[in-house]
C-alpha cells in the first residue's frame, strides 16, 4: 500500500509540486491576512509572513523527500550509476559484451528448446488433443497381436516398456464408434510416403500423409485455400483427391491459386487438388513434414494394390494408423485413459489392463505438442547445449562478479565515506545492485539480439536430416520473458555478493588506510575464490570442446571403404508408378546405359542402398562349418547392378567382382565383405564355398566368388557388418527404388542437369530426386558433430578468454593494492625478479586451485558427452594432458603480465604515495 | 514568543493527528489551533509541518482533498483515516508511558 502511494506520488510529479505550490501559497495568504486582521498594514504583513515561512523551496524539497523516497531513489540510483559506468567504457564494455554472449547464447538455445519442447502444434484447442499409444514388455509385439509394425516406436529407458503410437484399424473403428469421452476421434497413416507426384510434363518427389475423413476438421485447420479433406471423401467410391502443403504450393507450384481444380498424379493415381493447407501446418509429428494429404481410402487402395491384394490393411494384425482423439470438455485424460483401455483390449482380442507387461496395453498421450518423436530425436543435444550455455553463463557470471568485486573494493574509500556520512547499508547495496541489474539488461538486450542469429544456426543443426522438419521458431513472450529472468537472476548472482562484500567495510579502518593497504586482502580472498571458480569452470568448457574437436577429427579420418571424390548419386522410384517387375526392371537398365553414355561420365552403377546414410537391410546366411541351417547369422544386404565394385572403388581383396556374366540363368552368385570373411570364415579365403540363402521354402545355395573391402554404409560411426552383394539380374525381387551412383569428371551440376535430360526423355512421370555430391552427403552426414565441434569450442575459447580477462583484472588489482608494499621490499633490498616471482607464485596458486577443482568435476561431466564422442573415452589423456596446458599457459601469461609491470614499481614513487 | 522545533520526536504527528480527530483542517488551520490551544508555547514551523502531514499521508494515516476555505479560497483540507485514528490512540499512550517514566526518574532526585 505504502509502495503504491509512493508510486502514485512518483508518477505525479508535476501535479505533486504544483498542488505543493498552492497549498503553501495559501499559507502564506492566511498567516498575512491575520496579520492585517492584527492591525498591520498590508505591505508590512506580507513581508513579516513571508519572511516566517522562510525558504518555501526547502519546505518543498523536504516535503517531496518525505513521499516519493523510493523511486526517486532508484532514478537518483540509475543516473549515478550510468555516469559511473560511463567513466569508465571499457570496463563496461567487457561486461556487457561478456553477459550478452552468455545470455545470447541461452537465449537462443531456450528458443529452440520452446519450439521443440514447449509449443503446443498449430491446430485449435491442442490441450484437449490425445494420442493413442501402445505399451509392451520385451522389445517386440507377440505375434498373437501383430505381424506388421508401421511406424516408429521406441523403447522408454526406465521402464523397459516399448511405446508406439501405431494401431490396427479395428482399435481406430472401436474407438471412434464406441468412445464416449471424445469429441471426434480421427486417424492418420503412422509412416510418411515418399511418392512420385505427376504435374502435367515433369513430375517431382513429394512426402505423403493419409488422413482420415475427419482429420482435419478434428484438427480444427483453417484452410489457406478452398477446402480440406471432409469424410465424404473418405469413402471407397469417392473420387480422389488431395490436399498440398502450403510450402509445397509456394516452391514447387509457383503460388499459382489456378492448381486447385486441377488434377494431379500421385505415383499412379491421378487425384484432384481440393485445396491448400495453411502455412505453418505440419500435422502432428514436427519430424514429418508432409508435401501432400489424401484419405485414407486413397491409401488403403493402393497399399492392397501393392500386396497384390493378398493381405488387407484392415486385418488386425497390421497396426498402421495413429489415432487421436479430442477429449469432450468434462473428461479428463485419465477417464479416457480407462475407457479407451478397454475398448482397445476389446479390438486387439487381449485383456483390458493385463497384469503380464509382455500382452500390449494402452497408453493415451497428451497431444498438444505432437508425436515426440523430434523431443526425443534432439532432446539429449539440447541440453548438452544447455548445459554447456549454463556453464559459459556461469563463467561470464563469476567474471563480472569479480571485476565489480575489484572496483566495489577500489571504491571502499567512498562507501565508507557514505555510510559515516550517515547513509544506510541497504541504500548503498541499493546503489551497486542498480548498477548491476543496468549491466545485466543492457547484456540481455544485446543478448536477445544476438540469439537471433544462433537460433538460425541452431536450427540448420537441427535439420541435418535431408527431409525438413515442420518447426516453427520464433521469439515468444515466454522467450523474452526468459531472456529477462537471466539477466536479471545473473545480476543477482555476480552482484549481489560483491556488494554485500564491499559495503561491509569497517569505516574508521577504510578511511584512515586509505583503501589501499592490507585492510582489504581478506576481502580480496573472494575475487580470487571467484577467478579460480572461473578457471575450474573452463576446465569443463575446455575439454568439451577437445573432445568434440577430437571426436569430429577421428570421424573425418575414418576410411569409408570407397571413393567419394567425384562420385554423385540420385535416386529413382520407378516402382511407384504402378509398373510391372519387367518394366521398373527395363527402365533401371535402360537409364543405366543412357547415364553411362553421358559426357565425363567414367563409370555409372545402381544399388539399393548408396553409402552413407541411407537404409540398409539385413537377412541371415548359413555358413557351413559356421553355424547351422536353423541358427543362422545376420548380414547386410545390398544388392548392386553391374560395375558397382568399380564406380564406388571398392578393392576386390580375393577372387573377382560381379559382372555381366553373372545373369539370371548362371548359378548364383555373391561377393562379400572382409569382416564377414574375418567373422564367419575364420579369415579363410571363402572363394568357391556355397552358403545357403533365401527362406526355409525357397532356400537356395550360392558360391562366393569375391571377397570385397569394408564399406560404411548407414552411419559413418557404426562398426562395418558382415556384407553380401548381389547381382541384381540374379534378383527375383526388384525393388521399387534404386540409388544411381555415377563417377564422372567435370562440372556436376552440367551432369545433374543432363542426368534430369536423359530420365525424362526416358520417363516424364518419373523424377530424378535428391540429386547429390557424395562428398556432400558425407560431409552433411557429419554436420552434427562438426556444429558440436565447432560451438562448443567458440564456447570454451570465449569462456577461457573471460577467465583471462578475471585474472588479468583481479592480479592488476592486487599488484595495486599491493604497490607500497612492494615499493618497501624493493627499498628493502628485494631484487625486481624476487618481485614477479612472488606475484607469479600468487597467481600460480590461483589457477591451480582452479585446476584442481576443475578437473574432478570434469572426469564426472565428460561421461555426460559419451554418446556423442566416436574413437576416444570421455577421460581421453590427450585432451584432459593438453587441456591442462592450455590452461596452466594461457592463465600464467594473462597473470604474468600485471606481475611484470609489479617488477617495475619505482619504489620511491610507490612509498611517496602513501 | 513560542519555543520552535523543541518538540520531543514524533510528538508533531501526534499533535497532528490530535488535531485532525476534532475534525478535517488545512494545513495553517493546523498550526494555528495547535498554537491557540497550547498558549503560543507551541509554534509548528511550516518546514515541519508540511513534510510531517506528507509523512502521514504516505503512511496512510491522513488523507488530503481540495475545498473551498472559508475566505473562499481553495485549500488542501486533511482528515483522519481509520488507521490515523487507531494510530493516534497508540502514539497517546506511547507518550503517556514516556511522561510517565521521564516522571519517575526526575522524582527520585
Amino acid at each position: 500500500m505504502k509502495l503504491f502511494r509512493q508510486l502514485r506520488a512518483f508518477i505525479h510529479r508535476s501535479q505533486f509540486r504544483q498542488e505543493m505550490d498552492e497549498e503553501l501559497a495559501f499559507h502564506v495568504e492566511a498567516a498575512e491576512r491575520e496579520l492585517i486582521d492584527a492591525g498591520m498594514n498590508r505591505e508590512a504583513a506580507r513581508r513579516e509572513a513571508r519572511l516566517r515561512f522562510g525558504s518555501r523551496d526547502s519546505v518543498q524539497e523536504r516535503v517531496h523527500t518525505e513521499s516519493a523516497s523510493w523511486f526517486e531513489g532508484l532514478l537518483h540510483d540509475v543516473r549515478y550509476s550510468l555516469r559511473l559506468l560511463r567513466k569508465s567504457p571499457v570496463f563496461t564494455a567487457v561486461i556487457v559484451l561478456s553477459l550478452a554472449l552468455g545470455i545470447g547464447a541461452n537465449v537462443a538455445i531456450f528458443t529452440v528448446m520452446n519450439a521443440v519442447m514447449l509449443q503446443s502444434v498449430p491446430v485449435r484447442d491442442p490441450q484437449r488433443l490425445v494420442v493413442l499409444n501402445s505399451a509392451v514388455k520385451g522389445g517386440f509385439f507377440p505375434e498373437k497381436y501383430m505381424h506388421d509394425y508401421e511406424g516408429s516406436n521406441f523403447t522408454d529407458e526406465a521402464s523397459g516398456l516399448t511405446i508406439g503410437a501405431s494401431m490396427p484399424t479395428g482399435v481406430y473403428d472401436t474407438v471412434r464408434t464406441q468412445s464416449k469421452s471424445f469429441d471426434r476421434t480421427f486417424a492418420f497413416v503412422a509412416n510418411d510416403e515418399k511418392v512420385n507426384v505427376g504435374l502435367g510434363k515433369r513430375a517431382e518427389s513429394g512426402t505423403l500423409q493419409a488422413v482420415s475423413g475427419g482429420y482435419f476438421g478434428g484438427l480444427g485447420v483453417v484452410p489457406a485455400l478452398r477446402r480440406m479433406i471432409a469424410e465424404s471423401d473418405d469413402d471407397p467410391s469417392a473420387s480422389p483427391v488431395v490436399v498440398v502443403a502450403y510450402a509445397f504450393f509456394r516452391n514447387q507450384l509457383g503460388g499459382d491459386p489456378s492448381i486447385v481444380g486441377r488434377t494431379i498424379t500421385i505415383n499412379d493415381t491421378p487425384a484432384q487438388v481440393i485445396g491448400i493447407a495453411p502455412t505453418d501446418f505440419f500435422g502432428l509429428d514436427p519430424m514429418i513434414a508432409p508435401d501432400f494429404w489424401v484419405p485414407l481410402s486413397l491409401y488403403r487402395a493402393q497399399w492392397e494394390r501393392g500386396n497384390n491384394g493378398e493381405e488387407k490393411i484392415d486385418n488386425p494384425f497390421v497396426w498402421w494408423l495413429t489415432v487421436v482423439g479430442r477429449l469432450k470438455p468434462e473428461v479428463s485424460q485419465q477417464q479416457a485413459q480407462a475407457e479407451s483401455s478397454v475398448l482397445f483390449g476389446r479390438a486387439i482380442g487381449a485383456p483390458a489392463n493385463p497384469t503380464d507387461p509382455t500382452i500390449p496395453s494402452l497408453r493415451i498421450t497428451a497431444g498438444s505438442r505432437g508425436l515426440g518423436s523430434l523431443r526425443r530425436s534432439s532432446s539429449s543435444s539440447l541440453w548438452l547445449l544447455i548445459g554447456i550455455a549454463g556453464i559459459v553463463l556461469l563463467v561470464a557470471c563469476a567474471n563480472v562478479a569479480a571485476l565489480m568485486l575489484a572496483r566495489a573494493t577500489a571504491r571502499s574509500r567512498e562507501l565508507a565515506t557514505r555510510l559515516s556520512l550517515g547513509a544506510s547499508r541497504v541504500r548503498l547495496v541499493r546503489q551497486l545492485m542498480t548498477e548491476s541489474i543496468l549491466l545485466a539488461l543492457a547484456g540481455g538486450m544485446i543478448g536477445v539480439a544476438a540469439s537471433h542469429f544462433i537460433t538460425a544456426m541452431l536450427v540448420r543443426l537441427l535439420n541435418n536430416h535431408s527431409d525438413p522438419i515442420g518447426l516453427v521458431v520464433h521469439v515468444s513472450p515466454k522467450v523474452l520473458l526468459f531472456a529477462l529472468a537471466v539477466s536479471v537472476a545473473s545480476s543477482v548472482v555476480f552482484g549481489l555478493a560483491p556488494a554485500l562484500r564491499a559495503t561491509k567495510v569497517e569505516i574508521s579502518s577504510a578511511l584512515r588506510q586509505g583503501g589501499t593497504q592490507r585492510s582489504g586482502d581478506n576481502r580480496f580472498r573472494s575475487g580470487k575464490a571467484l577467478v579460480a571458480g572461473q578457471i575450474a569452470l573452463c576446465v569443463l568448457l575446455v575439454v568439451a570442446a577437445g573432445l568434440m574437436l577430437r571426436t569430429l577429427y577421428k570421424l573425418q579420418r575414418v576410411h569409408l571403404g570407397f571413393t567419394a571424390e567425384n562420385l554423385s548419386a540420385f535416386t529413382v522410384r520407378p516402382g511407384l508408378n504402378g509398373y510391372g517387375k519387367d518394366k521398373v526392371m527395363h527402365y533401371y537398365e535402360e537409364l543405366l546405359r543412357r547415364v553411362t553414355e553421358l559426357p565425363g561420365v567414367s563409370s555409372a552403377t545402381y544399388s539399393q542402398f548408396g553409402p552413407i546414410g541411407e537404409g540398409w537391410s539385413t537377412s541371415t546366411v548359413y555358413v557351413p562349418g559356421f553355424n547351422t541351417p536353423e541358427k543362422r547369422s545376420e548380414y547386410s544386404r545390398h544388392v548392386v547392378g553391374d560395375r558397382y565394385f568399380e564406380t564406388l572403388g571398392i578393392p576386390i581383396l580375393l577372387g573377382r567382382a560381379l559382372d555381366e556374366q553373372d545373369s539370371a540363368s548362371s548359378p548364383c552368385v555373391l561377393v562379400v565383405n572382409e569382416t564377414l570373411m574375418r567373422r564367419y570364415f575364420g579369415g579363410q579365403s571363402p572363394i568357391g564355398r556355397e552358403v545357403g540363402l533365401g527362406t526355409k521354402q525357397s532356400a537356395r545355395q550360392c558360391e562366393v566368388i569375391g571377397v570385397a573391402a569394408d564399406v560404411r554404409y548407414a552411419r559413418i560411426r557404426d562398426e562395418v557388418p558382415p556384407t553380401i552383394y548381389f547381382p541384381d539380374r540374379q534378383n527375383t525381387f526388384v525393388p521399387d527404388q534404386v540409388s544411381f551412383l555415377v563417377r564422372s569428371s567435370g562440372d556436376r551440376r552440367e551432369l545433374a542437369r543432363a542426368v534430369e535430360a536423359v530420365a525424362r526423355q526416358l520417363d516424364p512421370t518419373v523424377p530424378v530426386v535428391a540429386f547429390r555430391e557424395e562428398e556432400a552427403v558425407i560431409a552433411r552426414h557429419l554436420s552434427l558433430d562438426r556444429a558440436f565441434a565447432r560451438l562448443s569450442s567458440a564456447f570454451g575459447l570465449f569462456g577461457l578468454l573471460l577467465a583471462c580477462i578475471g585474472l588479468y583484472g583481479t592480479v592488476s588489482y592486487t599488484v595495486a593494492r599491493r604497490s607500497g608494499e612492494i615499493g618497501v621490499r624493493l627499498a628493502m633490498g628485494a631484487s625486481r625478479s624476487d618481485i614477479l616471482g612472488m606475484v607469479l607464485r600468487d597467481t600460480g596458486r590461483v589457477v591451480l586451485v582452479g585446476l584442481a577443482a576443475g578437473f574432478p568435476v570434469t572426469w564426472i561431466c565428460s561421461r555426460l558427452l559419451e554418446s556423442r564422442l566416436y574413437g576416444l573415452s570421455p577421460h581421453d589423456s590427450v585432451t584432459l594432458a593438453a587441456t591442462f596446458f592450455v590452461l596452466l599457459l594461457v592463465t600464467l601469461v594473462a597473470g604474468a603480465i600485471p606481475a611484470r609491470r609489479a617488477s617495475k614499481v619505482e619504489p620511491m614513487t610507490a612509498l611517496r604515495h602513501e | 514568543m513560542g519555543r520552535k522545533n523543541d518538540f520531543l520526536p514524533g510528538t508533531l504527528d501526534m499533535l497532528i493527528l490530535k488535531t485532525l480527530s476534532l475534525g478535517s483542517q488545512h494545513g495553517y488551520g493546523i498550526a494555528q489551533h495547535i498554537k491557540q490551544t497550547s498558549d503560543s508555547v507551541l509554534n509548528v514551523e511550516e518546514g515541519s509541518l508540511y513534510p510531517a502531514l506528507q509523512r502521514l499521508l504516505v503512511q496512510g494515516f491522513v488523507k488530503a482533498e481540495w475545498r473551498q476555505s472559508e475566505t473562499n479560497r481553495r485549500a488542501r483540507y486533511y482528515s483522519l483515516t481509520p488507521a490515523g485514528r487507531k494510530q493516534y490512540g497508540l502514539e497517546v499512550s506511547q507518550f503517556e508511558d514516556l511522561i510517565a517514566a521521564i516522571g519517575r526518574v526526575l522524582q527520585t532526585a
